[in-house]
């Protein structure tokens, strides 16, 4: 794998061979022309000071995107709960330019070295765009990249500090920060003031769904309608409600093996976690806690439902459930003027499933 | 050397003159040619390429395409018959540059390396005949254009290349007071007068292009027309030094006005700058190459709309700028300005260049509301730029 060009509009040309040339100060790729066996190369200048102290078999780096960061929106990544440094988060643009607040930062500049032997590189065929080949030309990453790559780049000694090291683990987070794999993100809505980003992993009792991981690389940030977007932000919730459903049937038959309950309160037990609404409720109160905006998100869902005169809650629960039933059975009922409000749902929806994925906890139920 | 034949070209106002030598004299002034042409693009790498191919075709004796020298030099006369031509050639090697032909100027010289354990073959192809075109003539626009218009597809250099070329004697010569030094050096461009020879290049094109971006790809047509509109404007005197002789006495003034303060930290803190700000005094931010390409495209902008009929108009105006406050709140405020442009910006140098384009333009622009007012200027020109993005 490796970066192409095109040769004469339709032959590619893999750029397999990378090298930095200390005079020129710049990266010179080249590659065979197969049908003539002639050999081109490119060159890509480097204008940041070089700081080649680590290796770029070290490390490991990712391409994410976020629409709303800039050049200067440079970031130490953390793993919160260890306080581990994983590595940088940086736009690409800040490889091509001295006019950011890194520029000297040695720290920086060393990962940044790094990171353009690997963009140049590109082992895992993580480029997006093939130009057309000039023989004089001067190359920049743009023509490799997006403009818009948010490039990560982390070291591998430090994730083996990490148990059971994922990135994936920490596609919600990333998301909640406004960093995302594919489409568009919705911008960060805490954005870091101290230049550092602490990442949450998804809770241990999730890392096995993959519809959760699904959906914050796939899914979220290329729906077009708000609609969907809540309903695949709300299969969350549904999954969720599903696994509380088999936490809670597992807890019952243990306490039924351990106790002789009688079949009446068995009975109960079982038609009360059979209850949708139960099962939203646990999971707020027991199975999570302390999610942000979920105040907000109660008051958005609310507002909708009022407009659609149906009733109103007081818990976020019941609110979020029963704007779910309204979108899916009653959504023709809702006022034209008024499905605008799905978006301000949407808006603390998502940060409040970030949360809930990273928080919710079979162990300790409360309550 | 023999001169083969002499024409002359009246588009460009030169004289071609074509010339049969061996390659052992070739290579005795070509090494020199091509520390000439240090601007130019290094050998391109050749292991399985088509040099290789030409290296090997060299050695058995193909004839290559005749390779192409400009000499610029005042004591050059039409007048003159072949053999005064040549003696003159001959006192100037050191000053020919290479328009067509770095590359094969490389393999000749790497075929005389290959042969030297090869008496006979060395002896045969120093013996060998090659021709180079020669141009003389005191307009180098001229020359360039000329090679651009014959050349198409062959060798294209960005224009800020071929620029650079034309105005290199300008290098380490003082102008009134200005020096420009090549980016290499060590000289200290933090003084009044002095700048980076690349940066002066980069906006003198902006002035050209009325554009200012940097040129980060060569395109072979807007080449073309970037110098036709040098050419409209050139008319014998020379717009480069104009230029950068405006913008001189422009920063002069400018430095004049805050009496050469740099801010310090009190400042900086006064005003919230809270990172490393762009510049700390007139000379360190307008030394940049960002307030010269947005110098240069407001000038340009401000010519086409005819709110200034020439450059040096702009000499006027700088008489009469003023401030509010003190004469050193303008620049904090510019700083503070530059600051907020960093901190949004998805490219940052070019929304600098932006930015100072319309600080210029607001400044220059006896239409605008900041018209020579330094303080308004800083905050407008903002607000535009930000209407932009």
């Amino acid at each position: 794998m490796s970066l192409v060009v095109k040769y004469q509009d339709d032959i590619d040309v893999e750029l397999i061979t990378a090298f930095f040339d200390e005079q020129d100060k710049s990266f010179k790729l080249s590659g065979n022309v197969l049908n003539n066996k002639e050999e081109i190369e490119i060159e890509l200048k480097y204008i940041l000071n070089v700081y080649k102290d680590y290796e770029y078999s070290d490390y490991e780096l990712y391409v994410l995107h976020n629409n709303s960061l800039g050049e200067n929106d440079i970031y130490q990544v953390y793993d919160k709960e260890k306080s581990i440094r994983m590595g940088w988060i940086f736009p690409i643009q800040a490889l091509e330019s001295k006019e950011h607040d890194y520029s000297e930062n040695q720290h920086f500049l060393k990962y940044a070295y790094v990171a353009m032997e690997l963009l140049l590189r590109d082992k895992t065929n993580i480029h997006a765009k093939e130009p057309k080949y000039e023989q004089y030309n001067r190359y920049y990453l743009k023509d490799f990249y997006d403009n818009e790559s948010m490039i990560l780049i982390l070291s591998k000694e430090q994730l083996k500090k990490i148990e059971d090291f994922n990135i994936d683990d920490y596609i919600p987070d990333f998301y909640n920060y406004g960093y995302v794999f594919k489409g568009e993100s919705s911008g960060t809505k805490d954005k870091s003031l101290d230049k550092r980003i602490n990442l949450s992993r998804i809770s241990k009792f999730l890392r096995e769904e993959e519809f959760i991981f699904q959906l914050f690389k796939e899914f979220i940030g290329t729906e077009k309608s708000a609609l969907l977007k809540f309903y695949l932000l709300y299969q969350v919730i549904e999954l969720l409600m599903e696994k509380i459903f088999n936490n809670e049937f597992t807890n019952i038959m243990d306490k039924l093996s351990k106790s002789s309950n009688s079949l009446f309160d068995l009975k109960e037990d079982l038609g009360e976690v059979a209850n949708e609404k139960v099962r939203i409720k646990k999971l707020f109160n027991n199975y999570c806690s302390s999610i942000q905006y979920s105040s907000e998100l109660m008051q958005t869902c609310n507002k909708l439902l009022e407009k659609s005169n149906k009733k109103t809650w007081t818990s976020v629960a019941e609110s979020l459930y029963s704007v779910r039933n309204l979108l899916v059975h009653q959504y023709r009922g809702i006022p034209k003027e008024e499905l605008m409000l799905i978006d301000d749902i949407n808006y603390y929806f998502e940060s409040v499933i970030v949360d809930i994925v990273i928080i919710y906890n079979e162990d300790k139920i409360i309550g | 050397m023999e001169i083969i034949s002499r024409m002359f070209d009246k588009r460009i106002n030169s004289e071609s003159v074509f010339i049969e030598l061996d390659n052992k004299e070739y290579i005795s002034f070509a090494s020199n040619i091509i520390n000439n042409n240090n601007l130019q693009r290094r050998k391109v790498k050749s292991s399985n390429t088509v040099y290789s191919l030409l290296k090997n075709d060299l050695k058995i004796g193909c004839i290559i395409p005749p390779i192409v020298l400009a000499l610029s030099d005042e004591k050059y006369s039409r007048d003159m018959n072949n053999d005064k031509m040549l003696e003159f050639i001959k006192l100037n090697l050191n000053k020919l540059l290479i328009l067509d032909g770095l590359q094969r100027t490389y393999n000749i010289l790497i075929v005389e390396e290959e042969l030297r354990k090869d008496e006979y073959g060395l002896e045969a192809f120093y013996d060998r005949k090659m021709r180079i075109e020669l141009y003389l003539g005191i307009n180098k626009f001229g020359i360039l254009y000329r090679m651009l218009t014959l050349n198409t597809g062959q060798t294209p250099m960005s224009i800020g290349h071929q620029i650079e070329m034309l105005y290199k004697d300008y290098l380490n010569v003082e102008m009134d007071g200005i020096c420009l030094v090549e980016e290499k050096e060590s000289v200290a461009i933090n003084k009044l007068g002095v700048y980076k020879f690349k940066d002066v290049i980069e906006g003198f094109n902006s002035y050209l292009d009325r554009n200012e971006l940097p040129i980060d790809r060569i395109d072979i047509l807007q080449n073309i027309k970037s110098l036709e509109k040098l050419a409209q404007e050139n008319q014998q005197h020379d717009i480069f030094s104009q230029f950068i002789s405006v913008y001189n006495s422009t920063v002069r003034k400018l430095h004049e006005i805050t009496g050469g303060y740099e801010v310090v930290n009190e400042d900086l803190e006064e005003y919230e700058i809270e990172t490393n700000p762009f510049g700390k005094s007139v000379i360190k931010i307008f030394n940049k190459s960002q307030a010269l390409t947005g110098f240069g495209a407001a000038l340009g902008k401000l010519k086409d709309f005819n709110v200034i009929k020439d450059i040096n108009d702009i000499n006027e105006l700088i008489n009469n700028l003023q401030y509010e406050e003190d004469s050193v709140d303008w620049m904090l405020q510019l700083i503070k300005t530059l600051e907020k442009i960093k901190k949004e910006s998805k490219k940052i140098g070019n929304s600098q260049r932006m930015y100072f384009q319309y600080f210029f333009r607001e400044l220059f622009n006896k239409e605008s509301d900041s018209y020579l007012n330094l303080n308004s200027s800083v905050e407008n020109s903002y607000n535009k730029y930000r209407s932009q993005v």
